[in-house]
């Protein structure tokens, strides 16, 4: 991986236009990644799977006509690519989910859908801006190249959100709806030239490739070669070469005839480390688990999910109490499972059990039929079973299709010393207790209100002292919040949850989010703080504004950017404040390291008392709320901390739920320590009154 | 002038068991309820082991209880325990008034006890409501909320933990209320710790002759 780092780092450097090119945003890496740094994978094994002829789009021999290769012609001559493009939420993104802006299920009045093509992304904090909508944040090229690192191809990469055909193929008579798009120097609008640059099919080899180069596809994407994406990802198995433009095919190593054998290739089933080509780590690597720089892992910074084997005290990471962390970051890669044992094809015959996802047949306990091998291979349906978390909201009529802890696990046989456990198994999810602390440092905040000086947000990490990226800094890790959430059959349970919340300006009615480009306008001017925002902010008077200061923490402060903001045409600009939870369902350590201690939640210091913290420093004005598709009920107000910052204040019995200590007094409470205490009062005046009583008796019969 | 003094069995063997293994099980359980309703923030093993000791003891309650139902009612001796129309009022008027104040003037106690009517009126009031209300009412919530530890939907028909355990430590809070009660009436006797040597050995003394009065 280092390796391709560096192969993309030369080719960027050898070529300035590439890297000047290619949007700002998708060239930032999130500050936190995990990087895998095993050796390379052993040469493939022996592939049953027949040679591939590479063909091009018009299904002529591609190395030989020294054209893109087209995966939907070469893996198509086989297999139903057209089925697998469609029921593929990991390709569709939320294309096939798409509504008018403001009906998406997350309640932004600008979202489109519930993936990441036209939802909202707080991380990066660009929108893809509505059909017909003006100004333009994000067209649809401008999304394929933003999202390269994180989508597969086809759906919205290869297909219109206005009329469903290919991109730049509009009906007749029709502007095309998919034309305009932001050029990445200027900031001007322009259209895009979908003839030139194709589009991103579905990239089978992405997932199907012992050896993806991801890089070179991501590379290819940004420049804008969409078309050249496919051929791209073959670079690092030697057939193909990048070009200044485009790609070479190394004719040396492909018979004329354009057959490559499966070996030559590598083709096989997704593995765990294709996952984490989009996903972050995911490997059977016993090397050590470091955190450093790079954009491979944006979903450890989110959702502290780490799955790998490696032991938590063998991490290259200054892990607080390291030398105690035997467990390793997650038991079930240690136990040599990969992601798709779990997250499988739903028509895999090999997983498919006919019965736990409701048989096709009312009255069938079990269905018996299966699809065939080879019918399985033809058209493997790509709607991996997943789970349900806050933050997978792609493909929502999947959600719980996986087979949850549950499932695999009889928990009731292993769980003898836990009181009531049937209680805990139905108000808990098994990470409550399995997943007590993460150590990856995640993003708690992301504030757009104000940039640094290199324009990014001002960000907050919880679980670290020092600098996130810093192997030096200590990682304290993090107790989740443990929230219920409403998941989607309507059943409400305890999670753990890391809460992101997010501020970012938006305008106008119904409001739209004020674009990055133009807020950088609005608080720069050139190299600096524009005057007013610096008059406004520079609380020490050094003529500079420091990291602290980055903070619109008072409504003269909201306001000096706000009549910047209006000064460039923004009708009423105002501060939007969310929290989105991201689900804690990796990071599943050793049955030793599950929490065991019952005073962690039961009692007035348990995880459902204590205040949780959201933000060290927050921006003025109305608190943020959960967005809408997350399910997540917050068991208490959002109240401001003596420090300037954001907590979460529980209350007693969040969303029906009664933990045994960690209850405040009920009104039944206070009238039966009322009935306690009158009987105390009552007990004390009687026997004080017979004391006095009989102490005067008795001196009354001494005196006489 | 008072009369002399005999020695008198009030209460069996199977009585006084029955009595202090209820009035352990009832320490135990308040104890371990307030431990587990408040508990320490320091946590460690003891949540757990008073969820079992809280549990255990509430068995015991119930089966001795069961027990000692069965007993009276088999017996007949249940009728005791019924409290009469003139319990409820002259007599208990009477008592009370006692309580309020005859006992100050040290007038002598209204009801005379005999093994056979040894329950005064408003100990009869009291221990009705106690045995027909807080009773039940502890035992169906504790056991409803050890029931939804295997079924945790014969919980939630029943309201929910939140309702269950509510009410549960409402009868708790008046239990204890009884408790303080009972243990400060033993004190009320001939004298202070004549009613507990009762109970510990069986006999206690009263006035030979007399008849009861009006």
């Amino acid at each position: 991986m280092s390796g391709a780092v560096l192969i993309l780092l030369g080719l960027i450097l050898a070529n300035p236009a590439a890297a000047d090119t290619a949007p700002a945003q998708a060239l930032d890496p999130p500050a936190v990644t995990i990087r895998n740094l095993s050796p390379a994978p052993p040469p493939p094994s022996p592939s049953m799977h027949p040679d591939v002829i590479l063909l091009d789009a018009q299904g002529r021999i591609a190395p030989a006509n020294g054209t893109p290769l087209s995966l939907r012609k070469s893996c198509g001559a086989c297999h139903d690519v057209e089925f697998i493009e469609k029921n593929n939420y990991h390709a569709q993104a939320g294309l096939d989910e798409q509504s008018d802006a403001g009906r998406a299920p997350s309640g932004r009045p600008w979202d489109t859908g519930p993936g990441i093509f036209g939802r909202f992304d707080p991380f990066l904090g660009r929108a893809l801006t509505p059909p017909g909508e003006e100004p333009l944040d994000l067209g649809s090229a401008d999304w394929i190249r933003l999202f390269a690192a994180r989508h597969v191809g086809g759906g919205p990469a290869e297909r219109s959100r206005s009329h469903g055909g290919i991109l730049g193929s509009p009906p007749a008579g029709v502007a095309d709806p998919d034309g305009p798009s932001l050029d990445d120097k200027t900031g001007e609008r322009t259209t895009w030239d979908w003839k030139k640059s194709g589009t991103v099919e579905l990239n089978c080899l992405l997932c199907h490739l012992r050896r993806p180069d991801n890089m070179q596809r991501i590379r290819a994407i940004q420049r804008g070669e969409f078309a050249w994406a496919s051929t791209a990802i073959l670079t690092g198995t030697g057939l193909a070469v990048p070009r200044e433009e485009g790609y070479a095919w190394n004719t040396e190593r492909i018979p004329p005839d354009g057959a490559v054998s499966a070996t030559t290739l590598g083709l096989g089933h997704a593995r765990s480390d294709n996952c984490r080509q989009c996903h972050g780590r995911a490997c059977r690597c016993t090397d050590p688990v470091v955190f450093q720089g790079g954009r491979d892992n944006w979903q450890a910074e989110a959702s502290g999910s780490v799955f790998s084997p490696g032991r938590m005290s063998q991490s290259g990471m200054n892990l607080a109490g390291k030398e105690s962390l035997s467990s390793p970051w997650d038991i079930h890669a240690e136990r040599l499972l990969s992601c798709n044992q779990c997250h499988y094809a739903p028509n895999n015959p090999a997983y498919d059990r006919g019965g736990l996802a409701g048989p096709g047949v009312r009255h069938l306990a079990f269905d018996a039929r299966r699809a065939r091998e080879s019918e399985y291979l033809f058209r493997p349906d790509h709607n991996l079973v997943k789970g349900d978390t806050a933050q997978g909201t792609v493909g929502r009529r999947f959600f719980g299709t996986m087979r949850d802890c549950r499932d695999c696990h009889r928990a009731e046989e292993t769980h003898e010393f836990l009181p009531f456990p049937k209680t805990h198994f139905a108000a808990l999810e098994c990470t409550a207790c399995h997943v007590p602390r993460l150590f990856p440092p995640t993003r708690r905040v992301t504030d757009w209100t104000m940039l640094e000086p290199d324009r990014k947000p001002r960000v907050e990490h919880a679980g670290v002292q020092g600098a996130v990226d810093d192997p030096l800094s200590l990682l304290t890790g993090q107790v989740p919040a443990l929230l219920p959430r409403r998941a989607a059959d309507e059943s409400v349970r305890l999670e753990p949850q890391l809460l992101h919340t997010a501020w970012y300006w938006v305008a106008g009615e119904p409001p739209r989010p004020v674009r990055l480009r133009d807020l950088e306008r609005a608080l720069f001017d050139g190299d600096r703080y524009h005057g007013d925002v610096l008059a406004a902010l520079d609380r020490d008077r050094d003529g500079s504004l420091s990291h602290d200061e980055l903070v619109l923490d008072t409504p003269a402060r909201v306001e000096a950017v706000v009549r910047r903001l209006q000064a460039l045409g923004y009708r009423t600009p105002r501060i939007a404040g969310e929290i989105q939870p991201f689900t804690v369902a990796h990071g599943v350590g050793h049955p030793d390291s599950a929490q065991r201690d019952c005073a962690a939640c039961h009692g007035p210091a348990g995880r459902m008392c204590q205040p949780h913290p959201l933000a060290e420093a927050a921006p003025a004005g109305a608190p943020p709320q959960p967005v809408a598709d997350a399910g997540l009920m917050l068991p208490g107000p959002i109240v401001p901390t003596p420090a300037g910052g954001l907590a979460l204040r529980p209350q007693r019995c969040p969303a029906g739920f009664y933990v045994m200590g960690a209850q405040r007094l009920h009104w039944m409470d206070w009238l039966g320590i009322l009935a306690l205490a009158g009987t105390l009062g009552g007990v004390v005046l009687h026997s004080g009154l017979r004391a006095f009583v009989a102490l005067r008796r008795k001196r009354a019969g001494g005196a006489a | 002038m008072s009369q002399p003094m005999q020695k008198v069995r009030f209460y069996t063997p199977y009585e006084r068991l029955w009595h202090w293994v209820q009035a352990v099980a009832v320490a135990v359980l308040a104890a371990t309820g307030f431990y587990l309703s408040f508990p320490p923030a320091e946590g460690g093993e003891g949540f757990r082991a008073a969820v079992h000791v809280h549990n255990a003891f509430a068995a015991v309650l119930i089966a001795n209880a069961g027990l000692a139902l069965f007993y009276n009612l088999a017996s007949g001796l249940i009728r005791r325990y019924v409290p009469t129309a003139s319990d409820l009022f002259s007599q208990g008027v009477r008592h009370a008034r006692y309580y309020m104040f005859g006992i100050f003037r040290g007038e002598p106690h209204p009801f005379d006890r005999t093994p056979e009517k040894r329950l005064l009126p408003l100990q009869k009031v009291t221990y009705f409501a106690i045995l027909n209300l807080l009773l039940p009412l502890m035992v169906v919530t504790g056991a409803l909320r050890f029931i939804a530890g295997h079924r945790p939907e014969w919980a939630d028909a029943f309201g929910g933990l939140p309702l269950l355990a509510t009410l549960h430590r409402f009868g708790a809070w008046l239990f204890v209320a009884f408790l303080v009660l009972h243990i400060y009436m033993t004190t009320t006797g001939r004298t202070l710790l004549a009613n507990l040597k009762t109970m510990l050995t069986g006999y206690g003394e009263r006035e030979c002759s007399r008849e009861e009065k009006p």
